[in-house]
């Protein structure tokens, strides 16, 4: 990669990450509500142990599902917040008017989002280890390739989001919630494979989180991890983040026909 | 520097630009005039590579804009006052990055040296862009515009929430920055403003050029609005 495309990549990253710099509003969205979301089903599944063994399986499998669950949608909901107010302020035009390429904003976008994440993340794991102590040893190392992986179905998904933003602007700053709860359905977040019912359960075996999902169940009832379905997750995953990037720039150019940049 | 030939562009069946064609060579400062809605911010957007014409040819610097806007857009750059950069940064925070997406390496002399010409503090550093008021916004975007020292300079409106003297300072730092390879297109209502600043007038009236040439007086310019 060019050193010029590296030092636009850079003041994109930077740019986005600021957005959320000194805004109490982004603050309590990115932290503040997951961090209360976690206190209540930690303190739910640490209480299992007075629960029948039934109840107590349910309370873990909802607090992992809620956990995991938040790397994939936060990322998703995070790059289209960022990327909407850009649509609000109108400081969209000065940043397309710049020399960067769609590569390059994407980059950026998805870099500034999986920063934030992290660190909210880190917050999200440090309440959970005051609740529920025995939450990460009990997943051991693979819970950093499972919080990677559904980050990847995250960026990839939010790529689709980016481009409903391009095509309709501010008023489908929703985008991002919609399309991350219509995933959470075939992602088996709370679920096995086997509860949808007809074309809901085939639609099911193309979205790359629901491999994970299965994959952190499987684990956490005692059976080994199972690699297949990382491999399908991953090549599923990098094939909806180049239709993600193919939508994105079709969406961009028909947005510089129909005018959305300018009338946002 | 610039060359349209034939543009055309329509949204939603109403006809916004129709058949505009326009040579502008380097040196000369172009304000573009014209009654609201008469297609001058339309006709900058294309300019800048935001919105595509419907048909037409657009040349910059040379070059086809729709096939190397992202080589022309390091040489040109723009501003409108009713845009707001990151609103929760800081002035030097926003300026910073646009930096980056220009690769200006050492941009503090630039801003300095045009903070003093126009005399504004250097306390507004600091300040976040959404507690600006409208006229340092204003003033903020020209600073991001003229980051690149860009030979094509895009303005929409930009002196319209600034006092008149902090708008004399702007207009008499674009009139300085007019050399052989630099060109601006101003559009702006204030008439008079155009006329003290640019070497040439356009108006513009339901999308059509009705005038080009010498900038010229507001009672002679009603007369094309007829």
């Amino acid at each position: 990669m060019h050193n010029s495309s590296i030092r636009r990549i850079r003041g994109l990253y930077l740019h986005y990450l600021y957005s959320i710099k000194r805004n109490p509003a982004r603050v309590i969205e990115m932290f503040v509500w997951p961090a209360f979301e976690i206190m209540l089903f930690g303190f739910l599944a640490a209480s299992g142990k007075n629960m029948p063994t039934e109840a107590a399986v349910i309370s873990v499998t909802i607090l992992t599902g809620i956990v995991y669950w938040n790397c994939t949608a936060r990322v998703i909901q995070e790059a289209v917040a960022q990327f909407t107010d850009d649509f609000v302020s109108k400081n969209i035009q000065g940043i397309l008017v710049a020399p960067i390429s769609i590569g390059e904003l994407l980059i950026g976008i998805t870099a500034a989002s999986l920063t934030k994440i992290a660190i909210s993340l880190t917050v999200l794991g440090g309440v959970l280890v005051l609740i529920y102590p025995s939450f990460f040893s009990s997943l051991g190392a693979h819970a950093l390739l499972w919080v990677f992986q559904l980050e990847l179905v995250g960026v990839a998904f939010s790529y689709v989001a980016l481009s409903v933003v391009f095509l309709f602007g501010e008023r489908v700053s929703f985008s991002g919630w919609i399309i991350s709860t219509v995933l959470q359905i075939f992602s088996l977040v709370f679920y096995e494979r086997s509860a949808l019912p007809g074309l809901l359960h085939t639609v099911s075996y193309a979205v790359p989180s629901s491999y994970i999902f299965e994959s952190i169940r499987a684990y956490q009832y005692g059976s080994p991890l199972v690699t297949n379905s990382h491999t399908i997750a991953l090549a599923l995953s990098f094939a909806y983040m180049m239709i993600g990037f193919g939508l994105v720039t079709i969406s961009y150019n028909w947005a510089r026909k129909i005018g959305t940049i300018i009338k946002s | 520097m610039i060359e349209l030939i034939n543009i055309n562009k329509s949204f939603g069946g109403k006809r916004i630009l129709s058949n505009v064609s326009l040579s502008v060579r380097g040196g000369e400062i172009v304000g573009i005039a014209g009654p609201v809605g008469a297609g001058k911010s339309t006709l900058l957007h294309i300019l800048t590579g935001l919105l595509e014409p419907d048909s037409g040819t657009i040349t910059l610097l040379g070059l086809p804009l729709q096939s190397s806007r992202q080589i022309i857009a390091k040489e040109m750059n723009y501003a409108s006052s009713s845009q707001r950069l990151g609103g929760y940064a800081s002035v030097a925070e926003n300026l910073t990055t646009y930096a980056d997406l220009y690769g200006v390496p050492h941009f503090r002399p630039i801003i300095t040296n045009l903070w003093k010409l126009c005399k504004m503090p250097d306390v507004l550093m600091s300040k976040k862009i959404y507690k600006l008021s409208s006229g340092e916004n204003s003033f903020v975007n020209f600073t991001k515009a003229i980051l690149n020292n860009p030979r094509l300079l895009f303005l929409d409106e930009i002196t319209a929430h600034m006092d008149p003297l902090l708008s004399q300072r702007v207009l008499t730092v674009i009139k300085k920055r007019n050399r052989k390879t630099n060109t601006t297109i101003i559009i702006s209502q204030n008439t008079e403003e155009v006329r003290r600043t640019c070497t040439r007038m356009i108006i513009l009236y339901h999308g059509k050029i009705v005038y080009d040439g010498k900038p010229i007086q507001n009672n002679k310019i009603n007369t094309y609005y007829a």
